[in-house]
């Protein structure tokens, strides 16, 4: 009896111990999908929102982050992530500028000049910058589009404290004001202070109690803050008098940014190189211009855009006049520079409008399309092309593309 | 010294007989994992190729009456009857109306053969009407792209398709 104990004991020790004396500890290898992870021309933390053709610009994204609308071609176009599908929100050849999602709702608030295909000729605008604001609701047929009520609108954005809309409105010839339009399309104050020049872009301090504003006169460029519980404006920088400043003024955790340079004269066919600036949000109303820090003197930039939070900016710009734009994210907290993309001979558009944050921080739409030198040909419809068009791409923000400095 | 030797040899018996399994075993898995292996086959090709040769491509230029040569071949066992080709010229601004359209028949391709069609086409860039509004959109003709977009199909399922995308006109072009 005992020798069939031992052999089966003896067999159990020799199967488990194996053969080969001590066990060899092997790292186990990462998975891998067998495919190098597709970078559409701007790095491994991209993806397309949009396909075909069309110049697409001003991106938003829906209060959910489901949707983004934008721009095409001067009309407005709204589409869900999960799907290629286009739907219109205006007529063709609306005159469309700019878009901009009211929060909480599924209205969409468009600045243009509202003009459809059968509309009649009218009368020049005595404000050749100015259009008006049009509300359009999300998943209407047909098209249900209403005019707000204000006048001549130069620049738009979400009203504070999650409701509306905050418009800057020409007054006169020379003056510009800010007023608040609600939910329905309908002005809901109007304040009667006013600032020398037209008003070219605006946008809220983190909690919404105030805007920055710039404002171009004739002779000069300033940046103003105006508080929504006294009406009044306050003069925190003056630019020198050949500058303007891009867009809107950004109001962060760290002060005001803004994107300021010489606009480039016509005939020079120079690309006029603008930088980013900071000045505090205090403002000493002087024109002692202060590059911002940690970017670098040789950085330009086009457009900028602040977190949901106010923490971080968003910056499309280039290290030095020689390099690739690619889109940056400045953390505000700690002065890092890190690069989200990674440019592979694509044209990211530069317009001051065109980048987006979720309303959740994590995602930044840009518009970008490839770089042509002759013809191309593709095996594909022109339905389903991207790189070819200016196309919709969203970027990770937490996602490093290119480095960090 | 009977009873050790027995032990001796069972043991040695006992290492012998789970080695065996242990190979048999591996041997069984490995042949049945590599006789579960797909055969690779390749997948056939279109049977309808189509050459829009490149270098005419690059001749081309943003004018009308532009000439330009398709090339077919039947890469199939079969013949290809009535093969229709479509082209629809465009602006790449979507709000422009207007797109080109040009169209031909080829009325058979035999296996193996190869044919061409020749087309003008005419490649100005478009235009947006006048309509009298002021602000209206007006796009950026400086740096709009033209498509090309070619579609040849037969009645019995054959197609190909190639889009071409055209670099906006010349900036230094006269007006």
């Amino acid at each position: 009896m005992k020798p069939v104990v031992f052999l089966i004991f003896a067999a159990t020790v020799l199967s488990l111990a194996g053969c080969g004396g001590p066990a060899q500890q092997l790292p186990i290898q990462p998975g891998s999908s067998g495919q190098k992870a597709k970078s559409f021309g701007l790095g491994p933390a991209v993806r397309p929102l949009s396909f075909g053709p069309g110049d697409k610009s001003s991106p938003v994204w829906s209060p959910s982050g489901d949707n983004v609308a934008f721009v095409i071609d001067g009309y407005v176009a709204e589409k869900s992530l999960g799907s290629r599908e286009l739907r219109r929100r205006t007529t063709k050849n609306f005159g469309a500028e700019q878009v901009a999602w009211l929060p909480s709702s599924d209205t969409l608030a468009v600045l243009g000049n509202g003009l459809s295909g059968n509309s009649a000729p009218r009368p020049p605008s005595s404000a050749e910058k100015a259009g008006s604001v049009y509300f359009t609701r999300s998943g209407t047929e047909p098209l249900s589009i209403k005019k707000a009520s204000g006048g001549d609108v130069l620049a738009m954005n979400q009203g504070p404290g999650g409701e509306g809309l905050v418009v800057a409105l020409k007054e006169g010839s020379s003056h510009s004001t800010v007023a608040l339009i609600d939910q329905q399309g309908r002005l809901k104050t109007s304040y009667e202070a006013r600032v020398d020049g037209e008003i070219t872009g605006l946008a809220l301090s983190p909690g919404g109690k105030n805007a920055v504003l710039a404002a171009q006169s004739r002779r000069r460029c300033r940046l103003y803050t105006f508080s929504f519980a006294d009406g009044t404006f306050r003069r925190i920088a003056e630019l020198k008098p050949d500058m303007e400043v891009l867009g809107a003024p950004q109001w962060t955790s760290r002060g005001i940014y803004y994107v300021a340079g010489k606009p480039a004269k016509t005939s020079s066919g120079k690309t006029p190189l603008y930088h980013l600036y900071r000045t505090p949000n205090s403002g000493s109303s002087g024109s002692n211009l202060a590059l911002a820090p940690n970017v670098g003197e040789d950085f330009t930039t086009s457009s900028i855009q602040t977190s949901p939070d106010g923490g971080r900016l968003a910056v499309i710009g280039r290290r030095s006049s020689g390099s690739s734009a690619n889109l940056y994210l400045l953390n505000l907290s700690n002065g890092s520079l890190e690069a989200l993309t990674t440019n592979e001979n694509m044209e990211i558009r530069a317009g001051p409008g065109d980048l987006a944050w979720s309303s959740d921080g994590k995602r930044i739409a840009i518009v970008a399309r490839g770089t042509l030198q002759g013809p191309e040909i593709y095996s594909a419809p022109a339905s389903a092309l991207l790189k070819a068009f200016y196309n919709l791409y969203e970027v990770s923000a937490d996602a490093q593309g290119g480095g960090t400095k | 010294m009977k009873s050790l030797l027995l032990w001796v040899s069972g043991a040695a018996l006992a290492f012998f007989v789970t080695a065996a399994a242990f190979l048999a075993l591996a041997e069984f898995g490995s042949s049945l994992s590599e006789r579960r292996l797909p055969p690779e086959v390749e997948k056939p090709g279109p049977s309808l190729s189509m050459n829009l040769g490149e270098t005419q491509l690059g001749k081309l230029k943003d004018e009308p009456d532009q000439q330009f040569v398709l090339g077919f071949r039947n890469r199939g066992e079969k013949k290809l009857s009535n093969i229709s080709v479509t082209i629809k010229v465009s602006s790449e601004d979507t709000s422009l109306a207007g797109s080109r359209y040009y169209m031909r028949t080829l009325k058979s391709l035999p296996p193996g053969k190869y044919a061409t069609v020749g087309l003008r086409l005419d490649l100005s860039p478009f235009r947006r009407p006048a309509t009298g509004k002021t602000n209206a959109y007006v796009g950026n003709p400086e740096t709009t792209r033209q498509i090309m977009e070619i579609r040849a199909t037969t009645p019995d399922g054959a197609s190909a398709v190639r889009t071409v995308i055209l670099p906006p006109p010349s900036r230094n072009a006269p007006p």
